[in-house]
């Protein structure tokens, strides 16, 4: 059995990361981010998520959904789920956007050894950021396999 | 409704790139995880794979509502699918068609219970819509009925399995530019399949053999499905732990692309029987998506047809035949193991199996009678070979055994000298060793 993942050294290794909300309706919503930063002792996760005006992540935000993150490294698939309430919701600053900036060239890097193209790749992501931070109450093993789902 | 008409992303539900899902619990709280497959079904509805999503599943059966993101591969365009959850199969076209092509991916990676495939859940698609920035202009659609009408009156042309068996790579090569084939033909007995053609290869493939239910190529044979790996290294990527077996030298490998990045098996069948697989390998990600997929399906078909036909009992009368020429040299070395029917020739590796046992019988016959002259109808009604009844394949085993003994350069050769017709030459005089088995695990 695989050990498991080691949340903090996962957020920084080119992870694929997405990112579900849900309105009153319980309408659930999923769209990407980019450059996630564990932050009291894993306690809270900042990262930049793509929410277009217009989005019902966007909305779902404004309305302080709970919000659920899952990094999933390509090249070996070790998974993580974090969840929690929101915290804040704010434009990006020239820091977040200098994290979001190195974890995208990690995860080019990441998706290109399994051989998708760079070209497809860059058009995920998005040109309009916000800067989330949730409280991390839940954890989850998300690597495919027998142990996907368990609680960390 | 939906905003973009599902027929026109087929091409983005093919499991080239995971899709992300969410979903949502009753008191709230978001999931999300990723797909390997979301699939077409009609213009209304998709399905899901569903593998290891304890909580994805948990939470549509409180909450039927679900969001995908697919992605084209060849384009980057991204759709978003808001979904409302119908109802699981377990059996049916769908999850037949999903199962065969994960079961392929999961064998041919090692990792084939784990992966089991426990069932598809089945969507309506509420609302499509297009999202992100931009997408690179999608590569021109090929049209591939012209390509494939070629193909198929080059087979129609053939006269004998040989040349359908050799024409047919060539045409897809010529015509839809797959370069790198090979052809299998399916051995009842052994439930094995094993090839009679290669393409594009730099060693011949011809007698490597694989077992039904092995891989992309033994689980097209054995579900009688075409089964496509869009991602050959994400695929890889995801079996953790590949079993690493040593080749046996004995035995023939199938070569690979090492830079294949997709590969599509196509079952060849006539009626209820397997004739054979045709496998196709690329070098492109995505490369069999669209309108490959019954495009290949039609050649398989023709191709099936084609072989099944020239394989049938047919012969021309008997040639007249004069003596040749007493062998002159060195004795040459044929041993034969009865455990594998295995045939080596002056310590080389020839052949095993079937076209194994038809050598040791035309070696045994040649060197009683000196007969060279034999027909496919005496090779039938020889117990000992044991064919089996109804489609025998041994048009194909003898195919093996020809090009086995051509490609090793062997001072023994065997030509077909009309339908049904077989001629023996042997260069040297012959010294024949059996190498009994006596135990319980004889295999033939």
């Amino acid at each position: 059995m695989t050990p498991a993942p080691d949340i903090a050294e996962l957020a920084g290794q080119g992870v694929a990361v997405i990112v579900g909300t849900c309105d009153a309706e319980r309408r659930p919503a999923v769209t990407r981010g980019w450059g996630p930063v564990l932050g009291d002792d894993g306690a809270s996760l900042a990262l930049c998520v793509d929410a277009p005006r217009g989005s019902a992540t966007l909305a779902n935000l404004g309305a302080g959904s709970l919000v659920a993150v899952t990094m999933s490294r390509p090249t070996s698939y070790v998974s993580v789920q974090l969840k929690g309430p929101l915290r804040t919701v704010a434009a990006p600053d020239e820091e977040a956007l200098r994290i979001a900036e190195v974890h995208i060239e990690a995860f080019v890097r990441e998706t290109s050894a399994i051989g998708v193209p760079e070209s497809i790749i860059r058009p995920l992501v998005g040109t309009e950021l916000v800067l989330v931070a949730l409280d991390v109450t839940e954890r989850y093993d998300q690597t495919p396999g027998p142990m996907a789902g368990h609680a960390l | 409704m939906t905003d973009v008409d599902l027929r026109a992303i087929r091409s983005s539900l093919h499991g080239v790139i995971p899709s992300p899902i969410a979903t949502c619990s009753a008191d709230g709280m978001p999931n999300v995880t990723y797909l390997s497959l979301v699939a077409y079904v009609d213009a209304e509805r998709v399905a899901t794979s569903r593998q290891f999503l304890g909580k994805t599943r948990a939470n549509l059966d409180e909450n039927p509502r679900a969001q995908v993101v697919v992605m084209d591969p060849g384009s980057g365009e991204q759709h978003e699918l808001d979904l409302r959850y119908l109802h699981t199969e377990v059996e049916g076209e769908t999850f037949e068609s999903l199962r065969a092509n994960l079961d392929a991916v999961a064998s041919q990676t090692g990792m084939g219970d784990i992966f089991r495939l426990r069932g598809v859940d089945v969507y309506r698609v509420e609302r499509c819509i297009r999202i992100g920035v931009a997408a690179a202009p999608a590569p021109a659609q090929r049209d591939l009925l012209e390509p494939v009408e070629r193909v198929v009156r080059r087979l129609v042309a053939c006269v004998s399995y040989e040349e359908v068996a050799r024409v047919a790579l060539e045409a897809l090569d010529d015509q839809l530019g797959l370069s790198h084939t090979l052809l299998l033909a399916h051995d009842a007995a052994s439930e094995g399949l094993f090839a009679v053609a290669s393409s594009g290869y730099p060693a011949s493939a011809v007698g490597a053999e694989v077992a039904l239910g092995d891989g992309l190529i033994g689980t097209a044979g054995v579900r009688r499905r075409i089964v496509i790996d869009s991602n050959m290294r994400r695929s890889a990527t995801m079996a953790s732990a590949v079993t690493q077996l040593a080749p046996d030298p004995r035995e023939v490998q199938l070569p690979r692309l090492a830079a294949a990045a997709s590969a599509a098996a196509v079952p060849l069948v006539v009626g209820d029987d397997l004739v054979g697989v045709l496998y196709a390998e690329s070098e492109r990600i995505a490369a069999f998506v669209g309108p490959w997929e019954p495009a290949l399906r039609l050649v398989g078909a023709h191709l099936a047809a084609a072989l099944a036909a020239r394989g049938m009992p047919a012969e021309d009368p008997a040639p007249a035949a004069p003596p040749p020429p007493a062998p002159a040299g060195a004795e040459l070395e044929v041993t034969y193991y009865e455990s594998d029917d295995t045939v080596l020739v002056d310590g080389e590796y020839v052949v095993k199996g079937v076209p194994g046992r038809i050598l040791r019988s035309l070696l045994r016959e040649h060197e009683a009678s000196g007969r060279t002259l034999f027909s496919n109808r005496e090779l039938r009604l020889d117990e000992s070979l044991g064919l089996p009844a109804g489609n025998d394949n041994l048009e194909a085993r003898l195919l093996v055994l020809r090009r086995r003994l051509a490609e090793r350069g062997m001072p023994i050769a065997l030509t077909r000298v009309g339908r049904g017709r077989l001629e023996l030459s042997v260069q040297r005089p012959l010294r024949l060793v059996d190498v009994p088995t006596a135990g319980p695990w004889r295999d033939a």
